[in-house]
């Protein structure tokens, strides 16, 4: 279920669910702290020709 | 229906992520205190264009499949996209365009480029901050699921590293890495 975020009961909502995620925030931290030059520079990902139309076309699931 | 109402739904929905992707940008940047978390404008992807442009030997001579600027307007004609770029001291250092899934339940990140810059700007790897604000993006949605679409597969394991699992098929048609949350 998607929160209204027009509404106060939603705002509160969703904001509750922001913080979900707070629990992996330190490991994540240090993941990202470590060796940081390491990390390949570029692109991260590589669509295809095919899968970049199929994202523009907005169709799958 | 018509367009008149269409478009009003269109403004509505818009406004909608658009809360929900600030919210993901604020919970983020509380993490990270020292990089700021922003949305997508035009003159990023033109930024993030002219990476190309970096010399081989201060960064990759690689270039991927698409250019930022081509993509930038038709993820913008997207209310439920996720987009987001990563700054340090000013400088744009990685960026991400991604969107929710028809049906809610899945979050997918098709887009990711870092900067090129060695050392990095950014002062510390672009994919865990990307991966949290995605993901907390995801839990505000209501998505039980992260997808990175078409990850590069020399860097599997940094994904995996995220939480993200093997490469396995999406929808039947095309290559990514899960991680359910």
């Amino acid at each position: 279920m998607i929160p209204d975020p027009t509404t106060e009961e939603g705002m509160a909502e969703a904001l509750r669910r922001a913080k979900k995620r707070k629990t992996e925030a330190e490991s994540a931290r240090n993941r990202a702290k470590e060796n940081p030059d390491e990390e390949p520079s570029g692109k991260l990902t590589v669509p295809s020709e095919i899968d970049l139309h199929r994202d523009r076309k907005n169709n799958d699931e | 229906m018509s367009f008149e109402i269409k478009r009003m739904g269109h403004i509505g929905a818009e406004e909608k992520y658009r809360t929900f992707r600030r919210l993901a940008y604020e919970s983020t940047m509380e993490e990270f205190p020292d990089i700021n978390v922003k949305g997508i404008s035009y003159p990023d992807v033109v930024n993030a264009d002219n990476w190309k442009s970096h010399p081989a030997n201060i960064g990759r001579s690689f270039r991927g499949s698409w250019e930022w600027q081509k993509e930038y307007s038709r993820y913008q004609n997207r209310p439920n996209r996720f987009e987001i770029s990563l700054w340090k001291g000013g400088v744009l250092c990685a960026l991400c365009f991604g969107q929710l899934s028809k049906h809610g339940s899945r979050v997918r990140m098709n887009l990711i480029e870092s900067t090129p810059e060695r050392p990095t700007p950014l002062g510390m790897r672009a994919l865990p901050i990307l991966s949290f604000a995605a993901a907390t993006f995801a839990d505000i949605v209501g998505a039980t699921e992260l997808w990175v679409l078409d990850p590069d597969p020399s860097i599997e394991s940094l994904y995996i590293k995220e939480g993200f699992g093997s490469i396995e098929i999406y929808h039947g048609r095309r290559v990514g890495q899960r991680r359910i949350l």
